[in-house]
């Protein structure tokens, strides 16, 4: 499933989710689309057009987006609300703890823009709290996929989940990780390389980043590290944490998500919880409100591109 | 045994009295709407609480759920002596309704402003799948300050949801008081009006005319309908209590509590 021969291939997240839902909805009329005046920053378009008695643009309303789409999931239908990450976990935040999550409706997230993806947009539209907003509400399900192949399969497979759930989606193409082949399970981790002693822990956009940076170290003669790409963050896959803990000393997370609440946060309690002693370093958001920018030129101010992680491998080897 | 309105008001009388307190004043104020929705107008099975073509109730103002808890009692839901478990450890019966534990609550709510969205999407299923249900929302006054219940407005004319009805307890006082002496919330009729929707004012008090009123919309199917209660918070408590403030949240020992209620 994982992708060898295209890695220079880039795909839209957003694009190949939107494709997935326009083809789940072909055979199951129980599926609503819905967005709050984004259809097509969210490349909702072709599914409008199509599916017009399933498509619901709410207008600038995200707390109304979310309950009526709690209200159509109490009846049995399957829903895909779609809004800016941002705007989904903070402006609505209560609507989807209490009306999806504390009701149990099967209601499907999906929120885009994520993370710094919005680049000169600036910091009222990144949505770097998102995993830990998520991540606090009980029964929550977090899922990052790190491509678009990914992302489309686990639309795939939330259609056929009845829990609601949150995935976060980046706005611009990312080079293809996997093949169409991916299999997307929740709570399932993968090693996408095999080293020793630093385990790089990645989510979303920075697993990439991180397999740059280990090529360009085994390109020099670096250290050997292992890579891991972290797609499911609640449920967090220990299992691999503690495979991993048993030839590394040293795990650094990266994500494009504040220091605290997400990725990092998660392996953290996972490693003290289980005892396995290992030492821990989170590359992430340092904690601020980044200024708008060039998304490539923020992540790099950020230390979450592959030069960062690969400084940081450096200092911790 | 009593009218329903009557039996319904001594389900929340008996709650208050034996768990020592509760919001006793918007349950009361709302006691003669569920008496008419629950008693004559919805469709319903206390039997088969998910009948697929039940009417659907969300209260929206989750804080009034004695009076829920009341009416669906009194309508066989569940015993009526299990009101008296209102508020002990490991009851199903707490302040504000969990769908999950207690059968015939539609939606869990307590949170204000998420019912009448969450109406809305109910609402909108039964005309997707074109089912002949009616939607009932009850919200409160100071409730109607929350945005998210103009946005649910706005959709539920964009949808032109023919089956949902908005009941508005007009009871005029919230946690802190009397609500013009915070925000000014009138013309309400007109503001619903303007959002798209066939208005009614009635005495909420009054179950015949809310009989009436709410079998005439199901006749006519032309919602969305809001329908303006005007009633007294509290109705029923001692005459210095009720259409007050301190009849939002009672308190005290049985004794005490049962010398409030004027029945």
């Amino acid at each position: 499933m994982q992708n060898t021969g295209k890695t220079n291939t880039m795909h839209s997240q957003l694009e190949a989710s939107a494709l997935m839902l326009e083809h789940l909805m072909e055979t199951d009329d129980s599926i609503i689309v819905m967005t709050a005046d984004l259809v097509g920053s969210c490349k909702l378009s072709k599914i409008e057009q199509r599916f017009p008695e399933r498509f619901i643009n709410v207008g600038i309303a995200e707390q109304n987006m979310m309950s009526i789409a709690a209200g159509l999931a109490h009846e049995g239908m399957k829903l895909f609300v779609h809004t800016f990450s941002v705007f989904a976990t903070l402006r609505a935040c209560e609507q989807m703890r209490t009306d999806l999550f504390y009701n149990g409706a099967n209601v499907k997230v999906v929120g885009t823009h994520c993370g710094v993806s919005t680049g000169p947009a600036g910091s009222t539209h990144f949505s770097v709290e998102d995993i830990g907003v998520v991540r606090a509400m009980p029964k929550s399900t977090v899922i990052s996929p790190s491509d678009a192949p990914s992302a489309a399969a686990f639309i795939q497979l939330l259609a056929k989940t009845t829990e609601p759930a949150f995935i976060r989606l980046d706005r611009n193409p990312l080079p293809d990780i996997y093949d169409e082949g991916y299999e997307a399970v929740i709570g399932k981790g993968h090693i996408l390389a095999h080293g020793k002693n630093i385990a790089v822990i990645a989510t979303g956009s920075t697993v990439t980043a991180a397999l740059e940076a280990q090529k360009h170290l085994n390109e020099k003669g670096g250290p050997k590290i292992s890579i891991v790409d972290m797609p499911t963050i609640k449920p967090l896959d220990k299992t691999l944490l503690k495979q991993l803990a048993d030839d590394h000393n040293v795990f650094i997370t990266v994500e494009e998500h504040n220091v605290y609440g997400g990725l990092g946060s998660a392996v953290g309690q996972a490693i003290a919880e289980m005892g396995l002693g290992v030492r821990l370093h989170c590359l992430g958001i340092p904690d601020c409100y980044p200024s708008g920018n060039p998304v490539e030129y923020n992540r790099s101010l950020l230390g979450i591109d592959s030069l960062g992680i690969e400084a940081t491998v450096m200092k911790l080897q | 045994m009593g009218t329903k309105q009557e039996q319904i008001r001594d389900g929340i009388k008996m709650a208050v009295c034996a768990s020592g307190g509760g919001h006793a004043g918007g349950s009361l104020s709302i006691a003669d709407i569920l008496a008419s929705l629950y008693g004559h107008v919805m469709k319903h099975n206390p039997q088969v609480p998910d009948w697929k073509d039940r009417d659907r109730l969300i209260l929206s103002k989750g804080h009034s759920g004695l009076a829920l808890y009341s009416a669906l009692a009194v309508s066989g839901y569940f015993p009526i002596e299990e009101l008296k478990k209102f508020g002990s450890a490991g009851a199903r019966l707490m302040n504000h309704p969990d769908s999950h534990t207690t059968p015939g609550v539609e939606m869990s709510t307590g949170s204000l402003g998420h019912g009448l969205p969450l109406a809305v999407g109910i609402a909108f299923a039964g005309q997707l799948k074109k089912q002949d249900y009616f939607t009932y929302c009850i919200l409160g006054d100071g409730e109607c300050c929350e945005g998210s219940v103009w946005e649910a407005a706005m959709a539920a004319d964009a949808q032109q949801l023919k089956r949902l009805v908005v009941v508005v307890d007009r009871n005029g006082i919230g946690n802190d008081g009397h609500l013009e002496n915070i925000v000014q919330i009138e013309p309400l009729a007109d503001k619903w009006r303007s959002f798209g929707f066939a208005v009614e004012e009635v005495n909420g008090h009054d179950v015949q005319a809310m009989n009436a009123l709410f079998m005439h919309q199901r006749e006519e199917a032309q919602g969305p309908y809001a329908v303006i209660a005007h009633t007294v918070k509290g109705k029923g408590l001692i005459e210095t209590i009720a259409g007050t403030g301190s009849s939002h949240y009672l308190s005290g020992t049985q004794d005490s509590l049962k010398q409030k209620f004027d029945f």
